[in-house]
Parts: structure tokens; C-alpha cells; sequence
């Protein structure tokens, strides 16, 4: 688990600093034949974990329903993110890795509700749900990495 | 590693989904300002998964010499595939798996050389090898989900 977690903190750092090298327009730019931008990639991202990591294992996530709403699955930017909301979610892309790992060590994760994945991969448990994760976030930032050739 | 693995299986299930329909010409075409088409993608995630979960562990790889050269990383896509090639790189999507998951029934993998990967991540064991692959897998869906919109 710890192993996991390391990957997931690592691709944390790739997107922290893709981030960076952006500017707020950038990150907020739809290219053309694209659904999507820098920054709605980024908060899927986060919101995907707390979703699949501790809403499935019955526990409370760190984010608001209201960022739940504009970033999980099938939804799409609907307007510009603003620099309080890009601080926001800058802090949270390694706020809430760090926590899961103080949580794991904790032994928090018990339950789960059994979920099959967009692409038809069945979670058992939290741990599958961390492996499954981070196949998540790395198929994200290869659309960021080509996204970002456009903006 | 058997967990590991199911993610793996998935990964290249939806790598032949995302790619089928595509002519031959789609396949080899490298879209502006890209450096790489949807075949090299597909045989570059071969050729890297036989190279972190074999080589590293001291085992035969089951690609050719020459398909590694192809495609390892820092390679790019250096002249058309011919459907010859590309019927054997989309065989070895399943085939290279389906040996994995003998191999690890089979207990084979014991040994493992530390490596560290370009993106930062150093691999200690079998098991981080497969998980790093499953990340490195998921980045390359992400950019065969945007070249294939392009081409």
C-alpha cells in the first residue's frame, strides 16, 4: 500500500508541476475538438480518489459537493476556474495524498462498497481502488501532456 | 501481483478498443506537432512493460531485439508500420499478458535490478515494476485518446 501511494504522490508532483508552468488562461483554454482543459483534468483527478478511495469505503471525503459535482465523471468545464479556486485545488492535489497515507496507516480502510469502474474494472476494496487510481491519474496526464501542446 | 495485473489486462483491452476501426494509414499518421502516431503508442506500451516486468527481473523478454529498438523510450515513430507489423504489435497486447499471468501463477518472478524511471520513480520490487507500468500504460491511453481525434 505504502509502495501505491508513492506512485500517486509522485504523479501528484508531475501534475503540481504542470500546473505551475501554466498560466490561469492556459489552464483554463478548451482546445479546439477537445471536451476539456488543463485545469478540469486536474480536479477530476483529485475528486476521482476521494470518490473511489474513501466514498466507496463509507468515509467522509476532504472536498466539497460542490467540486464533487464539476468534476466527476461525465462532466465537462462550464466556465473559467478563477486563481482562488486554482489555489485551491494546487493545495489539495498533495493535501489529500498525504492524507490518505496518514489515514492508511491509521487502518481507516475497512469497508467498501463493491463499484465497476467507467471502463468496466470491478474494486473490491480500498486497496484495488488505490491501483486503479493511479491507472486513473496516469491516463489523465497523458491527455494533459497532449492538451497542453494546443494552449 | 496478481491484483496488479487485472489493471493491466483492462489497460490493453481498452488500448485494442481505442484502436480498432483505425486504417492503416490512421495508424502510422503522426499528427502536427506531435512526435509520435497511435502504432508507436501501442508497441512502445509492449515493449516497455516486457522491459520493467522481465528485463529488470532478470527474465526473457518475448519482443523481438529489433522491436525494442523500435519503440523504447526516446524513440519516435521512424517510418510507417506495415499490417504485418501492426497485426503482431496488436497480438502481443494479449499475448505478452496472458504470459504474464502464468508467470506470476508460476512464481518466476523472484529477482529485480532498482531502476529508476524518467518520470522520478525509483522501482525496488516486481511489484512496483507492474504498478509503475500500469501508470506508464494509462499515460499512453491518454495520448492515444487525443491522436486519435487528430488523425
Amino acid at each position: 500500500m505504502q509502495q501505491l501511494l508513492e506512485t500517486t504522490s509522485k504523479s501528484r508532483k508531475m501534475i503540481l508541476e504542470l500546473l505551475q508552468n501554466h498560466t490561469l488562461e492556459q489552464l483554463n483554454k478548451i482546445p479546439s475538438g477537445f471536451n476539456n482543459n488543463l485545469i478540469w483534468n486536474i480536479g477530476h483527478i483529485i475528486v476521482a480518489q476521494q470518490v473511489l478511495v474513501y466514498k466507496l469505503s463509507g468515509l467522509p471525503i476532504m472536498i466539497a459537493d460542490e467540486m464533487v459535482e464539476k468534476y466527476k465523471n461525465g462532466s465537462k468545464p462550464e466556465q473559467d476556474v478563477t486563481q482562488e479556486e486554482l489555489n485551491q485545488i494546487s493545495n489539495l492535489l498533495l493535501d489529500t495524498i498525504n492524507k490518505t497515507a496518514a489515514d492508511y496507516e491509521k487502518g481507516i480502510f475497512k469497508d467498501y462498497n463493491e463499484y465497476t469502474t467507467s471502463i468496466g474494472f470491478n474494486l473490491k476494496n480500498a486497496e484495488e481502488a488505490m491501483v486503479y487510481n493511479n491507472f486513473h491519474e496516469g491516463l489523465h496526464i497523458g491527455i494533459m501532456m497532449t492538451i497542453r501542446k494546443f494552449i | 501481483m496478481q491484483d496488479i495485473l487485472e489493471i493491466t489486462k483492462t489497460s490493453r483491452n481498452m488500448i485494442s478498443k481505442l484502436i480498432q476501426g483505425y486504417t492503416l494509414e490512421q495508424l502510422n499518421k503522426v499528427p502536427e506537432g506531435f512526435k509520435n502516431n497511435l502504432i508507436w503508442n501501442v508497441a512502445h506500451v509492449v515493449v516497455t512493460q516486457q522491459l520493467l516486468v522481465y528485463k529488470l527481473a532478470g527474465l526473457p523478454v518475448m519482443v523481438s531485439e529489433e522491436m525494442i529498438e523500435k519503440y523504447k523510450k526516446g524513440t519516435q515513430a521512424e517510418g510507417a508500420a506495415s499490417q504485418e507489423e501492426v497485426d503482431e504489435i496488436v497480438s502481443l497486447l494479449h499475448t505478452t499478458i496472458a504470459q504474464t499471468e502464468k508467470d506470476i501463477e508460476n512464481n518466476l518472478f523472484q529477482n529485480f535490478s532498482e531502476y529508476p524511471t524518467s518520470t522520478g520513480f525509483v522501482l525496488k520490487t516486481n511489484r512496483d515494476s507492474m504498478s509503475f507500468n500500469n501508470f506508464h500504460e494509462g499515460l499512453h491511453i491518454g495520448n492515444i485518446m487525443a491522436i486519435r481525434k487528430l488523425v
